[in-house]
């Protein structure tokens, strides 16, 4: 066993690499520190988006998602969404007891859905993440989420071209919501989703909002339901995650 | 570390149908599938190019990106731990165990804590280690190593899996593939919730955001790496790039190269434990960087490309050789091409010299691989270490009977006088040799190899050349 | 036909020794195109075999015999994938550390080709008036066609082979397990692939497999003979020649 330090350990890089002593680079003299015209261009055609070019990168989305297993529809408002949720609710069985329950983000999207009112005919509680509460408290929200056959959440961006969507971790928003529930269901504005990666990219590296933010301590791209191929080759959707994913778009 | 066996463990590979098949689906399925991805690719499969330069500029320039990534880590709240080699790296790992006072960890897969072996070190510390990649899971239960670096398990089958289920989960034998992993998804569920620490590889880190990221179709590594109140990762020192903008291209090259896919199923970029307020994600983030033999495939300019490799397995699901001995022969934690390569560089070349002359320099896992390494010129490169020994490497000459034999060939080849007495020779000599429909059925010495499953042309009574003199010359002169 | 080109034949060492007809058959072609020819009577091998066997210094010794009596050629005409690959493309790793050898290594490289490629891209004939009756299927060799790039030459030359049919077999582009001293020394793994290459060959139903590099198919008529297979293994020089 060899223990070095981080500069030892740098120092034995710097050696392999044949750097001289006079070498002060820094990762800013490496990488794109100002963005170019091209970037301010993908800028501004991101921003620029009409409904129409909207509809077709639904579409293309849409399209996409199929081949995944992954549910993409346009539903007209923040009701009918939430008419779908129950309808989903009302027919899917609880997976890991037998009380169906439903997590959702604390979210303003995913609040006018106003689930508990959608989701009382059927008796069903829906548990928001309880944000003025004590730690002991919050981690209780993980225990329900493992409990819940329905995670609900928004999302930051949806990839057309790959079908995928991006989430940051906020407060209110946790990770679990998206992983822990039998059937993962995203709620998004067709003005979030996006072309391709290269947007995607472009928008987290040069958008103000989110050079302010930062990628924040994990940030998530979920592209279809959890899936496995580790048997003979098979796909088998719910390995570890849900096994369904849904998006629907609320057209308002 | 394993003894190499290389050609026993391929024979028995061979010998074996049930392998045969399942290596055959596997090429068949993703290694058509991806050749068929990278042509559909907007910018078409030259986009592997532009991901080689990327990764290059970024190994190139490893100490700055190393500095700038632990920088960012502790900035974020996380903790970072530079290990010279496996044992250091397990010493880092029990030590935050210890802290913590882990008694069960959840693991995603890593072909990392494969190389420095870090189940077995875990076990010994009484820590119960469980991988949840359904393929590890299958061949941690099975006692097994992997097969293939992205898929474990492909060496076992439906019904083997369906008994080893029954046996170690007991529940009712099923082949069913959904059932099977439903079984697994129960029973990993229970160690998820119950885990304190989470283990994951890391397929590439930021430099300028400092973070890490993990890549799963599972969602396993999720899991991990947000329930236990520890999150412990473990990088390779190359993977770390240097721009945000850089994974834009790495990823789709990265999901293509490993199954055939657009977009793996889940990528995250992880950059430190959970900030306050929030419900879940772990309490403690700790990342180990290693160099393990690295810093000296980096050292030697003719070698370091091979740290592009982004750990895909995309080699292998093309390699006509892997395609036949599976994973198991390359008696280390990397199989394929890649681990044709690596391990040698990693844990000695004679000792792996198997590994460099059992390849068919076919070129096939350079068009696979989704970075465009030049595979074949290293194993080329390895095989002029062994034929003529290597300082630097600390090689030696792998066989003085082969050395002596083809400076006789030099000798022989830099006369045609000389050549052609020797065509003549073994003309004559080749007459004594057994025939089958004309062609020679057995040869000695060396040869034996050729004629245990293959007969020989023999040589013609005269040249080419000398044909060419006496025939066409004289009537092209006319 | 009558053109005013002259070729100088590289006749890889397997074919001058093992297989002269293929040799000839080239010598055929290029009487039929009206092409004259020269054949240096001095050269031996191009240095593949120790090259790959990682013996670089006896490579680099038979590479500068190769250069001295190639590089004032006009057209280098090999009737061998690898060892063309060897001659353009490995020759300039042999001499990366020497700039006055790998100049004229490029420069004979440059004049150097495969004689399918020779005969579709410099002389521009996909129909050398050649025929054949039979089902005919292709073998890619892997330094044809990942090192040199050439797929669609060997093949539009074929289809136009009177009398014949071409039959793309399954897996046409993957190793038929060769390799040189691969073959020799890893003979079960060898088996194993060419046991492969033979089955997707038979299973094509063609009579004839050909390909443009005669290891390869000596490889492959020795599995064939061995298992006493019918199926005819020819150079597609000898196709064309007829």
């Amino acid at each position: 066993m060899i223990e070095i330090g981080q500069a030892e350990f740098i120092g034995n890089i710097k050696k392999a690499l044949n750097r001289k002593d006079s070498c002060k680079q820094t990762l800013e003299d490496i990488i794109q520190t100002v963005p170019n015209s091209d970037d301010l261009k993908l800028l501004e055609k991101i921003k620029g988006r009409d409904n129409k070019i909207h509809a077709a990168l639904f579409n293309r989305l849409a399209e996409n998602g199929k081949s995944l297993n992954m549910v993409v529809t346009m539903k007209k408002d923040a009701q009918s969404a939430a008419a779908s949720i129950a309808r989903i609710a009302a027919q899917k069985n609880s997976e890991w007891g037998d009380k169906k329950t439903v997590v959702a983000w604390d979210h303003p999207l995913v609040r006018s859905l106003e689930l508990s009112t959608h989701l009382q005919a059927c008796n069903i509680p829906v548990h928001y993440p309880d944000l003025k509460s004590g730690s002991n408290q919050l981690k209780k929200f993980s225990t329900q989420a493992a409990d819940s056959f329905i995670g609900i959440t928004s999302a930051d961006f949806c990839i057309a071209q790959t079908a995928t969507l991006t989430m940051k971790t906020r407060v209110g928003q946790p990770r679990c919501v998206s992983l822990l529930p039998s059937i993962h269901i995203a709620v998004i504005k067709p003005g979030q989703i996006l072309s391709d990666l290269k947007e995607l990219y472009t928008l987290l590296k040069w958008d103000s909002d989110e050079q302010t933010e930062g990628i924040t301590d994990c940030m998530t791209f979920i592209t279809g339901p959890s899936k496995t191929a580790d048997i003979e080759a098979t796909l088998v959707n719910g390995a570890h995650g849900p096994k369904e994913l849904y998006v629907f778009v609320l057209n308002e | 570390m394993n003894i190499l066996n290389y050609k026993s463990e391929a024979e028995c590979a061979i010998n074996n149908p049930v392998l045969q098949k399942a290596l055959a689906n596997l090429q068949e399925r993703i290694g058509k599938g991806t050749a068929q991805g990278y042509r559909e690719l907007p910018e078409g499969p030259e986009l592997r190019l532009k991901a080689h330069a990327i990764r290059m500029r970024s190994i190139e320039n490893l100490d700055i990106l190393l500095i700038a990534l632990a920088d960012g880590i502790r900035k974020n709240g996380g903790h970072i731990h530079f290990a010279y080699d496996g044992k250091t790296a397990l010493k880092h790992c029990l030590e935050i165990a210890r802290k913590h006072n882990v008694k069960l960890a959840v693991k995603g897969k890593s072909m990392l804590t494969e190389e420095i072996g870090l189940n077995h070190a875990l076990n010994d510390a009484g820590i119960e280690t469980v991988e949840t990649d359904l393929g590890e899971y299958i061949i941690q239960l099975a006692g097994e190593k992997p097969s293939h670096i992205i898929a474990p398990a492909i060496h076992k089958t439906k019904e083997q899996i369906g008994r080893l289920f029954q046996d170690k989960l007991g529940i009712a034998y099923t082949d069913d593939p959904p059932a099977l992993t439903r079984a697994a998804r129960k029973a990993l569920r229970e160690k998820f919730l119950q885990a304190d620490m989470g283990i994951s590889g890391c397929n590439l880190a930021c430099a300028e955001t400092g973070h890490i990221t993990t890549v799963s179709n599972e969602g396993n590594i999720r899991m991990a790496t947000t329930l236990p109140k520890v999150h412990v990762a473990f990088m390779g020192m190359e993977r770390v790039t240097a721009d945000l903008k850089d994974h834009e291209i790495l990823f789709r090259l990265l999901a293509m190269g490993a199954a055939a896919q657009k977009m793996a199923g889940y990528v995250s970029y992880i950059g430190g434990p959970a900030r306050s307020g929030q419900t879940d994600g772990p309490e403690a983030f700790h990342l180990i960087v290693i160099d393990n033999g690295r810093s000296r495939i980096l050292a030697d300019t003719d070698f370091r490309e091979m740290l592009c490799c982004i750990r895909c397995g995309g080699c292998l699901n093309v390699c006509p050789v892997y395609g036949k001995i599976g994973g198991h022969s390359y008696g280390y934690a990397y199989s394929g091409p890649v681990g044709a390569v690596v391990n040698p560089l990693l844990m000695g070349i004679n000792r792996a010299s198997d590994l460099c002359l059992g390849e068919s320099l076919c070129g096939a896992c350079m068009e696979a691989c989704p970075v465009n390494i030049d595979i074949p010129r290293m194993l080329l490169l390895l095989r002029a270490k062994l034929a003529q020994g290597d300082k630097t490497w600390d090689v030696k000459v792998k066989s003085r009977v082969e050395q002596v034999s083809f400076a006789a060939w030099s000798c022989l080849i830099q006369s045609r006088p000389l050549y052609d007495l020797f065509l003549k020779t073994a003309y004559h000599g080749q007459k004594l040799l057994p025939r089958n429909n004309k062609m020679i059925s057995r040869l000695p010495f060396a040869g034996k190899g050729w004629t245990q499953s293959r007969d020989l042309q023999p040589l013609a009574e005269q040249s080419f050349i000398s044909r060419f003199k006496d025939n066409f010359a004289e009537k092209q002169n006319d | 036909m009558t053109s005013t080109k002259t070729v100088t034949l590289f006749v890889q060492c397997l074919v001058d020794s093992l297989y002269p007809q293929v040799g000839e058959a080239m010598v055929a072609i290029f009487n039929k195109l009206g092409i004259s020819m020269n054949c240096p009577s001095d050269q031996t091998c191009c240095g593949q075999p120790a090259f790959n066997a990682g013996y670089r210094k006896a490579a680099r010794a038979a590479a500068k015999r190769f250069i001295k009596i190639f590089e004032n050629s006009e057209s280098i005409v090999c009737p061998s994938g690898s060892c063309v690959n060897m001659v353009k493309n490995h020759y300039q790793e042999l001499f990366e550390d020497d700039v006055k050898w790998l100049e004229r290594a490029v420069q004979t490289g440059q004049r150097t080709y495969e004689l399918s490629q020779y005969i579709t891209d410099i002389l521009k004939i996909e129909d050398v008036g050649a025929c054949c009756n039979g089902k005919i299927t292709y073998h890619d060799s892997c330094h044809l066609l990942r090192g040199l790039g050439i797929s669609e030459q060997p093949r539009r030359l074929i289809r136009n082979i009177k009398g014949a049919e071409l039959i793309e077999m399954l897996e046409s582009d993957r190793c038929c397990g060769f390799g040189g001293t691969f073959s020799v020394k890893y003979p079960v793994i060898s088996t194993a692939m060419v046991d492969d290459k033979v089955h997707n060959i038979i299973a094509s139903g063609a009579d004839i497999v050909t390909g443009c590099d005669i290891s390869c198919l000596m490889n492959i008529q020795g599995r064939l003979n061995r298992i006493g297979s019918s199926v005819k293994t020819l150079h597609i020089a000898q196709l064309l020649a007829d």
